[in-house]
């Protein structure tokens, strides 16, 4: 990269060096001066200056200028308000102006003691309202969607939602409706604003005209604590803080990570937190009872229980781990197993590896590359839905984007992604020899069988992308923290694992193994189940003992994220039951193996092992990403058999698991809305041919079990496949046959 | 039912962004207002978000209402000549299923109170309207209409299309003839062609043809009366600017301008005029923002009408980010003749429209120090009665009291009143017409104009209509410094000409009828 | 020897001279001595004419709080069940007597005049838990006066006595 020029400008007599073409706010705020700011807002594009608050005067200008929309030149001499009478003047004039219509109900109002348009009037404002006006009014709140309410009678119209909404997630729902008085910001058609990214036009809005309808009226900033954490519900790990009140959490919030998020969230990172107080928690340890179910039993007992069955099971024990466990419950449990009992037997969702440690780069490398590539059955936001506005970021500087599957840009099968890449690697492939000739070219593994990215891993040293610093490569994993649980369950033995038949204990811990139909077959053949999860439903039915489990936001430690980025996770509430630590190290203790109950020391425990010496307190509040590890030999790789396809009757059958699935958003009253409606996907060839179109009834069939669904078509999907959201699917075969109903 | 007549029109439609509002325009007169159904449906034709359809549909004022509705003009002069009570009526007796609007301004104030349904004009209170009263005028000649490009070519049209002038020629004539644009900011026309033939191609023409402040009516009269003429003047800019691509930006209330020029355009085409070159017409949906030349280039590209920040000039980036040039109708219209003439003996004069109470309204070419008493007196047939206010040249130009009869309306002399000749549009107001009323008709019309994008125009042009009706009733909204400052402010700080020139009637006002403002106290 | 011989006696002396003024001591609670206008005592929420509450339960009087005693959380009104003017409306608000101060900047902070101080004094509870007086008890006039069985007993001001907890 080439030395950006710098040049000097001076701003109130102050001089400040930054790179040419900076914007003028971020350059004043360099030499410590702060042009007050509405609608400008950096990461949505460019300036569109409208509220007029960053008026400036510059020498050799005439009129005041809109300080946003400037960027530092040589020898620029900036006057902001503070200094110049014209610019102080400009600038009380539009404050006033702003403040002309709107609502004083700052105490009612959610975003009171944190509003910019608060901060900026008591900074700039006169001291006294001039204004005997009546006021516009509106009806008030608008819920534009069941998470977010409008208040159209406080909104500046700075523009910021609906350009987030046009720009940044691009999906063009919120607008600003008709002209002149009446002008306002609207959803489209008034239908719910339903997008993966809503929440942040919440943070985005400078004033209280968008509110969570989640934590309307719940606490005030001065009464809250904002613990730093990091977002556990995929494996992107957004940087988020969580907004606790009197010891609940009452939203999430984030907090910018320039390499990983940006400072977006997706929905449901935001809104998915309140099911920690879901009405089916477990909170306490539950011993099944022969026709009675499950009775709650004390923690002694439970210890007890649970020392009996690992006693009686050995080392004929299969864990199935989540994927979503912290590194130091992961390591805790696999101390006690692997250690203890010698039972080496363990079920990750998916396979992880370190295969494209060599091709690492930041998240944020996505926006400046020139060359996107994307295999993989599942979308891209479906799975890691920050990677999805990365993507979109490249787009919009020029990038070219190239999905690979099922329904994108090139049509391939469903479970062919890692011929896909042999196919890229190929010579003839013109994709291949762009991706080969540029500079800046990624490669995003979006769906199963990735291994762990050791496909994309070799496509990637088949382009030659070693030693080129803007190429690299990302494996989306299906869950959090795969990476980090896999690495601290290997740092705790070296011993190979047998599988044992029959099984005597399978541990499932954390919920999603517990709602992994995988799991569910495998407890099949055990004799015991002993299950560690959150919530009741997820129990029920199968184990025999139940060990309550917390949320991510409810514990200390680590987690890995898809780029390799170790990082902290805090607690930012305390969990209704001692965490998986406290008691692991208790029941450990019943083996002789010492484990502390504390995050901190178990890592320091780990980390020679497993993360080369890294001490916990280096982890830190925004984690640095390892440098690119040396390019290793790659592990063999396999292919899984590529999966029936389809004969023209029958039709293959696509399941995806969606962003809003899982038990956690089932336990979101708010998020219902967001959840994939009952609808199969078809091709507009195969609807034709069936004679279906869209918002027909249609049942879905295979060996004897149907189900009815909606149908929808999708024009970019391959013909020959359909599209079901995991949680409809069922337990449909792989070929389906779709009838209209 | 609308779908489905859509469904038909769909495939004739291009896709381009650009063609957006020709697009809604064509469903709206083809197969009705532009419904949520047909907005979607379009969308998708041109792969557009749904929403951003919706945006810019529902940001024009027309789109959503039926071609025939009747619209009922409440501009100062109709209001003048009893516009309300009209429209009261109208409304009160309109059948059930009719739509009946208001709008701020057809830009047929000669014939006041007017009103239309459809393309047709319903001149209310005048049997047998007089549609175009003009003198002959030595550059435009608009006392006699042109039928055909015949008509024209027998007038010595086209002689320099033709006989093309050298641009080194062009340019220096069009600076001697000291000729500005007459679309209201009078920038030098001789520069801006100069500036735009620095930049790289290519480029672009625009014809600003969307006259859209109230009392000026002088475009419409050059496209009705000598559409070849500015065709003319068109064609010789594009050839100036090598530009292959022109547009011509014409308000929708306009049909018969639009069908004059629609069939001049086909005539040039026919006689091989515009072999190799394009020049499209594209109508606007009701938005006098759009007349702010880069708000027109945004409304071109397909979205909301909202003017960009300047610099940098259409000039260096206009049309899709092209260097474009842009002047009014009427400034092209006077370019062949000044070549003919040569810019040192052309007679600079202008387009004056004279409307309100004149006894015969109409547009007049006099010289540019021309006196509103003259035009008055000598053009429009006297004063029909008292004189109150004048406005000497459209909605942001000033009010003047009948003191500034014998003024020049040159830029220089009507400085001094605080007031300029704008787009040419002098309105003659009766005695019996209140100024308070003028000015808080004026103001509505530029609250209502806004675009909302930048924060002064945006509440300021709300806040001092407020204060002009409160005034009406004898009531102080806000002390006169805090108005005074507002004023300021909103001059200073609007993004484009229709928040820093809203102040100025205020202004003109407040100096020369500070009786009328005594409820507010003193300066 | 004392160095000062004298002054013992002298002290005793100002001792005796108190002996035959009159006393200052007075009887409380029999007697109240009257309490200055802007005496700041418990405190007081308060409805408008309409009967909605004035507090919209903003917690403007708990970020002012110095000794951190008030609590409130709030919720919506509803078309059904309005409790304040706004959208908003205190649901608990609780003030924690044992830990105020009555500095009254409550008082002061409130946008809506909802709370005030009276000149309430008396209330000395046997449990700490009794003094956290909840919004129902910080609505309602101040404590009730008891009736008193024997006038005649009192020559001074009736006392006040709580009852209820």
């Amino acid at each position: 990269m080439s030395t950006p020029e710098l040049v000097t400008v001076t701003i109130d007599g102050r001089r400040a060096e930054v790179a040419k073409g900076t914007g003028l706010v971020e350059t004043a705020l360099q030499a410590g001066v702060e042009i007050p700011v509405f609608c400008y807002e950096p990461r949505l594009g460019p300036p569109i200056g409208a509220c007029r608050m960053c008026l400036v005067e510059i020498e050799g200008m005439p009129k005041l200028q809109a300080g946003c929309t400037l960027t530092a030149q040589d020898g620029m001499a900036v006057r902001t308000a503070a200094t110049s009478e014209k610019a102080a003047e400009g600038q009380n004039a539009t404050l006033e102006f702003i403040l002309v219509n709107h609502p004083l109900d700052c105490p009612v109002c959610d975003k009171g003691g944190e509003c910019p348009l608060q901060d900026l009037t008591f900074r700039y404002g006169p001291g006294n309202t001039r204004m005997i006006f009546p006021k516009r009014t509106f009806e008030k709140p608008i819920p534009i969607s069941p998470t977010i309410a409008l208040d159209r009678e406080r909104c500046i119209l700075c523009y910021r939602c609906t350009r987030f909404s046009e720009s940044v997630a691009g999906d063009g729902q919120l607008v600003a409706r008709n002209r002149g008085a009446q002008s306002a910001i609207a959803t489209f058609e008034d239908e719910p604003y339903r997008a993966p990214f809503s929440g942040n036009v919440i943070e985005l809005c400078p004033v209280g005209a968008l509110t969570s309808t989640q934590y309307r009226f719940e606490a005030r900033p001065w009464e809250i604590q904002n613990v730093p954490t990091v977002c556990a519900m995929c494996p992107v790990g957004c940087n988020v803080s969580a907004t606790t009140r009197e010891g609940k959490v009452k939203r999430i919030v984030s907090r910018n990570h320039p390499e990983v998020d940006e400072g977006w969230l997706c929905d449901k990172g935001r809104f998915a937190h309140s099911h920690l107080r879901a009405e089916d928690r477990i909170t306490e340890p539950l011993l099944r009872v022969r026709r009675r179910g499950f009775s709650p039993i004390g923690w002694d007992q439970a210890l007890d229980e649970a020392e009996r069955l690992l006693r009686g099971a050995g080392s004929r024990i299969v864990t199935a781990l989540s994927g979503s466990e912290t590194v130091e419950g992961a390591y805790g449990l696999a101390r006690l197993l692997r250690g203890g009992l010698g039972a080496h037997s363990a079920v990750l969702p998916e396979e992880a590896g370190h295969a494209l440690d060599a091709y690492r780069l930041p998240l944020s490398a996505i926006r400046d590359a020139e060359l996107v590539v994307v295999v993989g059955d599942d979308p891209v936001s479906e799975r890691a839905p920050i990677v999805d506005l990365w993507i979109r970021a490249a787009q919009r500087g020029g990038a070219e984007l190239v999905t690979a599957g099922p329904s994108g840009t090139l049509l391939a099968a469903p479970g062919s992604a890692a011929q896909v890449c042999r196919d890229l690697a190929a010579p003839g492939s013109e994709v291949g020899r762009r991706l080969r000739e540029s500079a800046r070219a990624i490669l995003i593994w979006s769906g199963q069988g990735g291994q762990g990215g050791a496909h994309l891993a070799a496509l990637a040293r088949a382009l030659g992308f070693d030693g080129k610093e803007g190429c690299g490569a990302f494996h989306l994993p299906a869950t959090p923290n795969g990476r980090g649980v896999a690495a601290a369950w290997a740092a705790a033995s070296d011993e190979e694992a047998e599988n044992p038949e029959p099984i005597s204990l399978l541990i499932v811990s954390g919920d999603e193994a517990a709602s992994d139909p995988n799991v569910r077959a495998l407890a099949e053949r055990a004799e015991a189940v002993l299950a560690i999860t959150m919530f009741h439903a997820l129990a029920v039915g199968w184990a025999d003992l139940v060990l309550p489990a917390t949320s991510y936001l409810e514990r200390d430690g680590t987690t890995m994220n898809l780029e390799g980025r170790l990082q902290r996770l805090r607690r930012a509430v305390m969990p209704p039951a001692p965490d998986e630590l406290a008691w692991l190290s208790q029941l450990a203790e019943r083996f002789g193996i010492a484990l502390p109950p504390y995050p901190a020391l178990v890592f320091e425990e780990l980390s020679p092992v497993a993360f080369g010496g890294l001490a916990f307190g280096e982890v830190g509040e925004r984690a640095a990403l390892p440098p690119r590890a040396e390019a290793a030999p790659l592990p063999p790789l396999e292919s899984a058999p590529p999966p029936p396809t389809s004969d023209g009757h029958y039709l293959q059958l696509l399941r995806y698991r969606p962003l809003f699935s899982g038990a956690a958003v089932e336990r979101v009253p708010e998020l219902q809305f967001q959840r994939p409606p009952r609808e199969v996907e078809l091709s507009a060839d195969d609807a034709e041919r069936r004679r279906i179109s869209s918002g027909d009834e249609v049942s879905v069939r295979s060996n004897g079990t149907s189900t009815a669904l909606r149908a929808r078509l999708d024009r970019r999907l391959a013909p020959g496949v359909v599209r079901i959201a995991e949680e409809h699917a069922g337990d449909l075969h792989a070929l389906v046959e779709v009838v209209k109903a | 039912m609308d779908v489905l007549r859509l469904t038909s029109l769909l495939a004739e439609l291009p896709t381009p962004r650009t063609s957006l509002l020709d697009n809604l325009g064509r469903i709206r007169r083809e197969v009705g207002p532009i419904t949520a159904e047909l907005s979607d449906a379009l969308a998708d034709h041109m792969n557009i978000r749904h929403g951003e359809v919706h945006e810019v549909k529902s940001f024009y004022s027309f789109l959503e209402v039926p071609v025939d509705a009747l619209r009922v003009c409440t501009g100062p002069v109709c209001d003048c000549f009893g516009a309300r009570a009209l429209l009261a009526r109208t409304q009160e007796h309109a059948p059930p299923d009719a739509t009946v609007l208001e709008v701020p301004c057809l830009g047929h104030c000669e014939l006041a109170p007017v009103a239309t349904r459809g393309d047709t004009i319903l001149p209310f209170g005048r049997d047998e309207p007089v549609l175009h009263r003009a003198n002959e005028g030595p550059s435009l000649g608009l006392g006699q209409a042109d039928g055909t490009l015949a008509d024209y070519e027998r007038r010595g049209g086209l002689e320099l299309l033709r006989s093309l002038p050298s641009p080194e020629r062009i340019l220096a004539e069009l600076k001697a003839s000291g000729l500005a644009g007459y679309g209201g900011a009078g920038f030098p026309t001789g520069l801006k062609w100069e500036a735009i033939a620095a930049e790289p191609e290519p480029r672009y023409v625009i014809v600003n043809a969307d006259e859209g402040e109230p009392g000026t009516i002088k475009d419409r009269y050059v496209m009705e009366l000598r559409p070849h003429l500015l065709l003319e003047g068109t064609l010789l800019a594009m050839r100036f600017a090598r530009a292959t691509e022109g547009f011509v930006y014409l308000r929708e209330e306009y049909a018969t301008a639009r069908d004059r020029l629609a069939r001049a355009i086909g005539e040039f085409r026919a006689a091989g005029l515009l072999d190799g070159l394009s020049l499209e017409l594209v109508v606007g949906a009701g938005a006098y923002i759009c007349g702010e030349e880069t708000a027109m280039l945004e409304s071109m590209e397909g979205r909301r009408g909202m003017p960009r920040l300047k610099p940098p000039y259409p000039s260096r980036f206009g049309y899709l980010g092209r260097p474009t040039l842009i002047n009014n109708v009427e400034t092209l219209a006077h370019i062949p003749a000044i070549l003919r003439a040569g810019g040192e003996r052309w007679p600079r004069g202008r387009l004056w429209s004279v409307t309100g109470a004149v006894r015969e309204p109409g547009c007049f070419e006099a010289p540019l120090d021309v006196t509103p008493r003259r035009l008055i007196e000598e053009y429009a047939g006297g004063a029909s009665d008292e004189i109150g206010a004048i406005v000497p040249g459209g909605a942001a130009s000033g009010i003047l009291p009948p003191a500034a009869l014998d003024v020049p309306l040159t830029r220089e002399a009507l400085r001094e009143w605080g007031a300029g000749p704008g787009s040419a549009g002098l309105q003659v107001f009766p005695r019996r017409y209140p100024p308070l009323r003028l000015l808080g008709e004026t103001m509505r019309f530029f609250a209502e104009e806004s675009c909302q994008k930048c924060t002064p125009c945006r509440i300021g042009n709300r806040a001092l209509h407020h204060i002009c009706a409160e005034l009406e009733h004898g009531e102080a909204a806000m002390p006169r410094p805090q108005v005074e400052e507002w004023l300021d402010a909103m001059a200073a700080t609007s993004i484009c000409g229709l928040g820093q020139g809203a102040p100025i009637p205020v202004r003109n006002a407040f100096r020369l009828w500070p009786e009328l403002f005594a409820p507010l106290g003193s300066a | 020897m004392s160095p000062q011989p004298f002054g013992s006696i002298k002290g005793f002396g100002v001792t005796f001279k108190q002996i035959f003024k009159k006393p200052i001591t007075q009887q409380y609670p029999e007697y109240k001595r009257p309490l200055y206008p802007r005496f700041r005592g418990r405190h007081r929420l308060w409805r408008h004419e309409d009967g909605l509450e004035k507090c919209v339960g903003c917690s403007l009087c708990a970020a002012a709080c110095p000794a951190d005693c008030i609590r409130v959380v709030a919720a919506e009104n509803t078309a059904e069940h309005r409790v304040s003017a706004g959208e908003r409306y205190a649901r608990i608000y609780e003030i924690n007597l044992s830990r105020c101060i009555f500095c009254g900047y409550c008082e002061l902070a409130c946008p809506f005049d909802a709370i005030t101080l009276g000149n309430e004094f008396e209330l000395s509870e046997y449990s700490r838990d009794d003094l956290i007086y909840t919004k129902d008890m910080l609505l309602a006039p101040p404590i009730k006066r008891v009736p008193v069985a024997d006038r005649e007993l009192y020559d001074t001001p009736i006392p006040f006595y709580k009852t209820g907890s």
